[in-house]
C-alpha cells in the first residue's frame, strides 16, 4: 500500500475564526491531549476529573465554613461550589491558556500552525474540565439539599459567556507571555490576590459597601454571580447582568484577538 | 493547477537579543535614565532576495552555515515573515523541516499520527489513511498503542520518518533531517523517499550532502550572507561552489540523506 494523502492544507491566514474551523482537528487533538496526559496510567483514569473538584471543594467548604465563621450562610459548601467552579475554570484558563504557546516553542519554530488555536484549545480543555466536575458536584450538591429549580437550564448560556471571557484571557496571556517572561511568575500570585478580591469564599455582605465598589471592578464578580444566582439562589439572573456578561466576554475577546493580530508575526521570533 | 514561487526581493532581519525577553528591572532603569539601552543587534539573514521557482523544478538550496538556507525554508514554511519584500506560494505546501516534529513523547504511536496529521491541517478521514499508511509501512503494529517514549530510537526514527513522508504535498519543501536509523530501515526508506519526493511539483531541498543535489536537483541557489550568490543549472553552479573549509561544522549524514544516496549505489 502506498502513501495515501493528496492534500495537506498549509495556508493558515485566512481569518481568525475560519482559521480555526479549518484547523478544527488540531484543537480536538489538543483538547484531548490536555485531558488525556493528566491522568494517564493513574489507577482511576479519568475518574480523577470527577474525584479531584469534589475533594478540593469538601475541604474548602470544611475549612473556612468553621474557621472563617460562615455558619451564618446557608448551605455554605452550595455556596462556596457555586462560586469556585466558574473561577477555577478563569484561573486554569489563564495558567493553561497563558502557558499554551511558550510550552509549545520548539514545535512553533518547526510547523507553521495558527497560534491562536494553542491558547483556545487550552480553554475549551478546561471548560470539559470544568462541565465534569459540575456534574460530580451537582450529586454531592443534591444530596446537600440544593433547591434544584428550573433556574439550573440556564448554566449552559452562563458557560458560554464564561468561556468566550476565558479564551480571550487565554489568548490574551498566551501572547502577554512570550513577551514578557516575567509574568508567568507573578500570574499565580496575581489570581490569587484576585480570588481573595471576588466574593467566592464569603458573600459579600461580609464587605463594608464603601468598599463594594473594588470589588465591581473586577470582571469576574459579574461572571461568578451567572453562575451563583442560578446554582445557589434558585434564580434567574438579571437581564443587566447577562449584558453586563456578554460586554464582559466579548471585549476580552476583541482586546486579546486585536492584540494577537498586531505581534502575530513577530512571536516565532521570541520564543 | 500549475504551482510556483514567487519570491520578491524579500528582506529579513534578526534581532539577537543579549538576553531573552524583556527583563523588567532592565526596562525600569533605562527608563528612568531615559534612555532606551540596546538590549540587541540586528543582522541580516536575507538581503533583498529574489527567486522565482516554476512548476516542476527541483532546486537545491547550498551555502556555508549562517548563508540564510534555512531562514529561506522558514519564509516559505510561513513560519517566518519577511520584513520587506513579498512572498507568493502557489499549490499547497507542506515542509519537512525536521524528522519528528509535534511528536509527544507521553502519546502513543496512534496518537501521534492523529496528532501529527491534525498539525499539517488533515481531515479525519486523511488522518485514518495515513495511520494506515504508516502501520504498514513501518511493521510497528503491535506497538502502535504504546506511549512513543518507549520506543527505541531506531523504531522512533521510523515511525517519525513514516509519517512524515506520508503527505502528499505540491510543492515540497525539505531541510536535512536527523540522523539515526538502521541500515535495513534505511534500505525501505529510499524508495518511500524518493516517491515522496517525485510526487510533489516543486522540491526544494536545503542540503550539505552536495551528491545529494546533484542527484535530485537540476538547478541550485547558491545563497552567501543571506543574498543570492548564484542561481543556475546543476552543473555550472556546483563547478565554482567551494566546498565548506576545513573546521566548519559539518552536520552529521542525515538519515534521508543516507536513505536516498543507499538507492544510488545500488542502481
Amino acid at each position: 500500500m502506498g502513501p495515501a494523502l493528496d492534500s495537506s492544507r498549509l495556508v493558515i491566514d485566512t481569518g481568525f475564526f475560519p482559521t480555526l474551523w479549518r484547523y478544527r482537528q488540531l484543537v480536538v487533538q489538543l483538547v484531548r491531549i490536555q485531558l488525556l496526559l493528566r491522568y494517564r496510567r493513574t489507577a482511576l483514569g479519568f475518574v480523577w476529573t470527577l474525584v479531584n473538584p469534589v475533594l478540593m471543594m469538601s475541604v474548602s467548604a470544611f475549612v473556612f465554613s468553621h474557621l472563617l465563621n460562615f455558619a451564618n450562610v446557608q448551605n455554605y459548601a452550595v455556596f462556596l461550589f457555586s462560586g469556585m467552579l466558574p473561577w477555577m475554570m478563569f484561573s486554569n484558563a489563564l495558567t493553561i491558556g497563558g502557558a499554551s504557546i511558550l510550552s509549545n516553542e520548539q514545535l512553533l519554530r518547526k510547523v507553521a500552525l495558527p497560534l491562536h488555536a494553542l491558547p483556545i484549545s487550552a480553554a475549551a480543555g478546561v471548560l470539559i474540565d470544568s462541565l465534569c466536575a459540575l456534574m460530580a458536584l451537582f450529586l454531592i450538591v443534591v444530596l446537600l439539599g440544593a433547591p434544584l429549580t428550573p433556574a439550573l437550564f440556564i448554566l449552559p448560556l452562563s458557560y458560554m459567556i464564561l468561556f468566550v471571557f476565558c479564551a480571550g484571557c487565554a489568548l490574551f496571556f498566551a501572547v502577554v507571555f512570550v513577551f514578557f517572561r516575567d509574568m508567568q511568575h507573578i500570574i499565580t500570585v496575581l489570581i490569587q490576590a484576585l480570588m481573595y478580591m471576588t466574593p467566592i469564599i464569603y458573600p459579600l455582605e461580609r464587605i463594608p459597601e464603601r468598599y463594594h465598589w473594588i470589588l465591581q471592578l473586577n470582571p469576574m464578580y459579574y461572571l461568578i454571580r451567572l453562575f451563583r444566582e442560578p446554582i445557589y439562589d434558585g434564580a434567574l439572573p438579571g437581564l443587566k447582568l447577562w449584558i453586563g456578561g456578554v460586554c464582559i466576554a466579548l471585549v476580552t475577546l476583541v482586546t486579546a484577538g486585536v492584540l494577537f493580530s498586531l505581534v502575530r508575526r513577530r512571536i516565532v521570533y521570541r520564543l | 493547477m500549475s504551482t510556483g514561487i514567487d519570491i520578491d526581493s524579500i528582506s529579513l532581519k534578526f534581532r539577537l537579543y543579549h538576553e531573552k525577553g524583556s527583563d523588567l528591572k532592565a526596562m525600569v532603569a533605562g527608563l528612568l535614565r531615559g534612555q532606551r539601552r540596546r538590549a540587541y543587534t540586528d543582522f541580516w539573514a536575507l538581503n533583498d532576495l529574489t527567486l522565482n521557482i516554476k512548476h516542476g523544478e527541483r532546486v537545491g538550496v547550498i551555502g556555508h552555515n549562517g548563508a540564510g538556507k534555512s531562514t529561506l525554508l522558514k519564509v516559505l514554511s510561513g513560519i517566518y515573515f519577511p520584513d520587506s519584500g513579498r512572498v507568493k506560494v502557489d499549490g499547497r505546501l507542506c515542509s519537512l523541516l525536521e524528522i519528528g516534529t509535534g511528536f509527544h513523547p507521553e502519546l502513543t504511536g496512534r496518537e501521534n499520527i492523529r496528532l501529527y496529521a491534525s498539525i499539517y491541517g488533515l481531515s479525519r478521514v486523511e488522518a485514518l489513511r495515513m495511520f494506515d499508511d504508516v502501520v504498514a509501512f513501518t511493521d510497528l503494529a503491535a506497538f502502535i498503542d504504546t506511549p512513543v517514549k518507549y520506543f527505541s530510537t531506531g523504531m522512533y526514527g521510523r515511525l517519525a520518518f513514516a509519517t512524515a513522508t506520508a503527505v502528499r504535498p505540491e510543492i515540497l519543501v525539505l531541510d536535512e533531517m536527523f540522523a539515526g536509523a538502521d541500515q535495513d530501515f534505511i534500505a525501505k526508506a529510499s524508495k518511500r523517499m524518493i516517491d515522496f519526493m517525485a510526487a510533489a511539483s516543486i522540491v526544494v531541498l536545503v542540503s550539505h550532502e552536495l551528491d545529494l543535489v546533484r542527484r535530485f536537483c537540476s538547478r541550485v541557489v547558491w545563497l552567501d550572507h543571506g543574498r543570492l550568490n548564484r542561481d543556475g543549472p546543476i552543473d555550472q553552479v556546483l563547478a565554482i561552489y567551494d566546498q565548506p573549509v576545513q573546521g566548519e561544522a559539518i552536520r552529521p549524514q542525515s538519515m534521508v540523506a543516507k536513505a536516498l544516496l543507499i538507492n544510488g549505489e545500488s542502481s
